[in-house]
């Protein structure tokens, strides 16, 4: 037998290297992510100065267990109403084609890029007390009080969630269905069975596992939810996540705060662990061209009202955001943007809300930059990696099944003494951001990664290029768009992110979303309508940020 | 009696302001396979769609044992249809795609084990049944296909480029089986191919078609000995087409040879000279072509040979134990067979 030279080397330095890329990527995790966690465990089982006496209410009052009870239901009904909702929507974006169909999809996928405090703040502008909504019925002759009192209900929180969620959702199964071959369905109707049977039988079976795995992802997302709870719920809707903040910050119990944050990681980490599974499993039947339906007039019909609801459910909160920002007691107004740059009451904050918006930027600067990086190395290394490529993907996966909140308060108990003493950076911050943004960025990176035919790099090299030129003259023209997708994203969920900012952040270093749930606090209509203006703010950001993104056409956008 | 099995009368569909089947009729009777033959995108595809009421005719009338199926919605009309590349459920096993449409059959639910194993028998699948479909082969995975088809017992079959995605070997065995299997069953059939080889194996009556017509439709010997159009006798593989004059008593006259054909109108005609049955001549005449050799390929039984003539580029099939002079020589070679084609 001849031995064959492999082109690649001896295969222990293919293997040293993808670990070589991993390791600061690894490093990163290791230190932020399962550090901290390992603390919250320590910190409620194993406390020094904890002993299990602190745990008690845990179990001796049904207080967390109604709390752990209404977090599980509400997170339920969201997520039933999320894709009951989802499924018209998503019948209609696989197999109506209409003029416009790219911008809608963009347009309603907007809420799902947006901040909490954005989306809670919006509802706040169409159905709350002051709301336009209300403003508009109370114009009515007779009615005097607001007559929409949703505030502080449980509808509400569900209205934010399904808001939240249902573009997620409806892509997700939308993709499955647009693969779908068409012919599956006709075999069904040749072999005797009618339009409702054929769904029934051969559609549903066949989505079953996107439906699932759209189902968990939106109960993973309601079940964590935090700023839509605090802000729009109040206090008789507590959660969870609420819960683990109320006992840190103003009851200052971190045992048992860490108690419950790992009970809600419990309940995520296997929600994640389905969600994996389901998505991982075979596709069905892709690779086949849907053929262009020809819907009848009352599909068509249908269609288009499912269009125009979905687009309005959509863009009513938000305008109704924008209009109430511009609303002043005398009618439309700057006032709210203009007084941005003052502070002179100087009640919610040390600093003015432009000052927030400009920590808001530098922190969302710096946390793309370490993310895109870090999403580099990963996306190579496990491209790399023959084994434990599961284990990286796993770990990649889980800042997604740790609440901001966990993550914040894993980041106080751990990070304020050595061996990492970051509690009076601003570092931390930034470190949270890139955490939570990091994995989005890695995903973008590695599945254009994957679609890159190794056969490019081979001919390049014949063609005597070195490796490193194939990597500046073959795969980073072939990736530049994912990267930005990446750092984009990044970008937008650093200035978004209000759960675990708002637990580490100190007073002086207040950011957008932070300013926000100050002035939202503080009575008074000034308060109120620099909120709605800086919330505008932060909504342009995001969704000219994600419109950026949809244009570059990434595949695996709105995946995880 | 006269009416039994399908018949389609001047049936047309358009989509998107371009006619894909035009006025076509065609009749298929019990016992009778059709195979309806031509290159891609000439509608045959459609043409079964609209049979099976997947698609509805802008005109025509689609009738089966004389009834007009116009009303009939597809999960009524009680056909089986093979799809092009199969279209097999994945969420379901083998025996589970072959019993799925058994539940709206004649046979009752007591007896669709048993209907399931006699298909499972015929089609040679005994030990499949429990499989999933991501782990059959592709010609495993044709048969599950033609056994779903075949289960609730339908009244007219039609099968799309059943053996399409297959390798030719495997095309060839398969070809065999289901042209038994059809001969036993004695449904009406149809079957769509691109493949002229497949049509003629598998067909009781052949059509070709065209840009949505049927050009030409007969027993598939009379539509290998008189393609008729030019487009037909192309599309058969026949390539020998040379112009040439016709005179009254029907000799025609071309840069490369003279033959002999029925009397007809003089003028200008297209030529088909056929390539089989030709052999080696010593000289020119009436029947032979002259030019000179260019090419021979050696196909076992006989040669193929390519010569350049006045009138363009012939090629012939001669027998294999022919001696032939180098290439570029001049040689004549003696085709009993040429008839004019029509235009088209």
């Amino acid at each position: 037998m001849v031995a064959r030279p492999n082109p690649a080397g001896p295969p222990w330095t293919a293997r040293a290297g993808a670990w070589l890329l991993l390791a600061l990527p690894l490093a990163f995790l290791g230190a932020f992510l399962l550090y901290p966690l390992q603390g919250i465990i320590r910190e409620s089982l194993l406390g020094e100065t904890a002993s299990l006496d602190d745990l008690r209410p845990l179990w001796e009052d049904s207080y967390y267990l109604e709390r752990l009870w209404f977090t599980t239901w509400q997170a339920a009904l969201s997520t039933l109403l999320t894709v009951g909702l989802a499924l018209p929507c998503a019948w209609v974006l696989a197999h109506h084609e209409f003029p416009g169909k790219a911008l809608v999809l963009a347009v309603v996928t907007i809420p799902f890029v947006l901040p909490t405090v954005v989306v809670a703040v919006a509802f706040s502008a169409l159905v709350g007390p002051r709301g336009l909504a209300n403003a508009v019925l109370m114009e009515l002759p007779g009615v005097d009080e607001p007559p929409i009192r949703l505030f502080n209900t449980i509808w509400i929180i569900l209205l934010a969630h399904v808001f939240y969620n249902l573009a997620l959702a409806a892509r997700i199964i939308a993709a499955a269905w647009a693969n779908l071959d068409p012919r599956l369905g006709e075999v069904a109707a040749v072999l005797g069975y009618g339009r409702l049977e054929r769904f029934a039988r051969v559609t549903a079976p066949l989505l079953k596992a996107p439906i699932l795995a759209a189902g968990s992802l939106v109960f993973l997302f309601s079940f964590t939810s935090f700023g839509v709870i605090l802000i729009l719920g109040g206090p008789r809707y507590a959660t969870i996540e609420t819960e683990i903040y109320r006992e840190m910050v103003f009851i200052f119990r971190p045992s048992l705060a860490a108690a419950l944050a790992l009970i809600q990681m419990g309940v995520t980490f296997a929600f994640l662990a389905f969600y994996a599974r389901l998505s991982k499993g075979r596709g069905v039947a892709a690779g086949v061209a849907a053929s262009p339906a020809r819907p009848g007039r009352a599909g068509r019909l249908v269609a288009a009202s499912i269009v125009v609801a979905l687009v309005l459910f959509t863009v009513a909160p938000l305008l109704a955001l924008v209009e109430r920002s511009l609303h002043g007691a005398a009618g439309y107004t700057l006032e709210f943007y203009r007084s941005l740059g003052e502070n002179t009451r100087n009640q919610a904050l040390f600093v003015t809300p432009f000052q927030a918006a400009r920590n808001s930027v530098m922190f969302a600067a710096s946390a793309t930059a370490l993310a895109v990086p870090l999403g580099m190395l990963t996306a190579y290394g496990i491209q790399r990696v023959k084994r434990g490529a599961a284990l990286v993907e796993a770990l990649l996966l889980m800042p997604l099944g740790v609440s901001a909140i966990t993550l914040g308060l894993g980041f106080l108990v751990t990070l304020d003494e050595p061996p990492l003493e970051l509690r009076a950076s601003r570092w931390l911050i930034v470190i949270a951001h890139t955490l939570v943004a990091y994995p989005f960025v890695a995903r973008a990176i590695s599945g254009q990664l994957r679609a890159i035919d190794p056969r490019l790099r081979e001919a390049a090299r014949t063609m005597g290029e070195s490796s490193v030129g194939v990597f500046f003259r073959v795969d980073l023209p072939l990736l530049w768009r994912a990267i930005v997708v990446g750092a984009v994203f990044a970008f937008a969920i650093s200035m978004g992110e209000f759960g675990a900012t708002l637990l580490i952040a100190r007073p002086e270093w207040p950011t957008l979303p932070l300013a926000i749930f100050r002035y939202l606090g503080q009575p008074g209509a000034l308060n109120y309508g620099q909120a709605l203006a800086m919330s505008t703010i932060l909504m342009s950001v995001t969704a000219a940020g994600f419109l950026v993104i949809d244009r570059m056409r990434i595949r695996g956008l709105g995946t995880f | 009696m006269g009416d039994e099995g399908l018949e389609l009368e001047g049936v047309s569909f358009a989509a998107a302001g371009r006619l894909i089947v035009d006025s076509v009729s065609l009749r298929v009777r019990p016992g009778e396979t059709l195979a309806v033959v031509g290159p891609s995108g000439c509608g045959k595809t459609t043409l079964l769609r609209l049979i099976a009421g997947l698609e509805r005719p802008e005109c025509g009338r689609i009738l089966f044992d004389g009834d007009d199926l116009a009303a009939v919605p597809p999960h009524r009309r009680n056909f089986g249809m093979m799809f092009q590349e199969f279209a097999l459920f994945p969420h379901l096993t083998v025996e589970q795609n072959i019993a799925f449409g058994l539940r709206h059959s004649r046979f009752p639910r007591g007896a669709h084990r048993e209907r399931v194993a006699e298909l499972l028998t015929m089609t040679g699948l005994m030990e499949f049944g429990k499989r999933t479909i991501e782990k059959l082969s592709g010609g495993e995975r044709q048969r599950v296909a033609l056994a779903r088809a075949l289960a609730p017992e339908p009244r007219l079959l039609m099968l799309d480029e059943p053996l399409g995605s297959l390798d030719r070997a495997l095309r060839e065995r398969l070809l065999v089986e289901l042209k038994t299997i059809l001969e036993q069953l004695r449904v009406p059939a149809l079957y769509v191919t691109h493949d002229q080889f497949e049509a003629f194996a598998m067909s009781t009556v052949m059509a070709v078609m065209r840009a949505g017509r049927i050009v030409r439709m007969g027993t598939p010997r009379e539509v290998h000995n008189e393609p008729q159009t030019e487009f037909v006798a192309r599309f058969l593989g026949m390539e020998n087409i040379v112009p040439g004059e016709r005179r009254s008593d029907g000799l025609v006259e071309t840069a490369c040879g003279d033959w002999q054909t029925a009397p007809a109108e003089p003028g200008p005609v297209q030529l088909l000279i056929r390539d089989e049955q030709a052999t080696l001549a010593k000289q020119a005449g009436l029947g032979v072509a002259t030019g000179v050799l260019r090419s021979r390929m050696f196909q076992g039984n006989d040669v193929y040979v390519g010569m350049e003539t006045a009138a363009g580029e012939l090629r012939f099939r001669l027998e294999a134990n022919e001696e032939l002079p180098p290439e570029g020589t001049r040689i004549f070679v003696h085709a009993p067979r040429a008839q004019v084609l029509a235009a088209g």
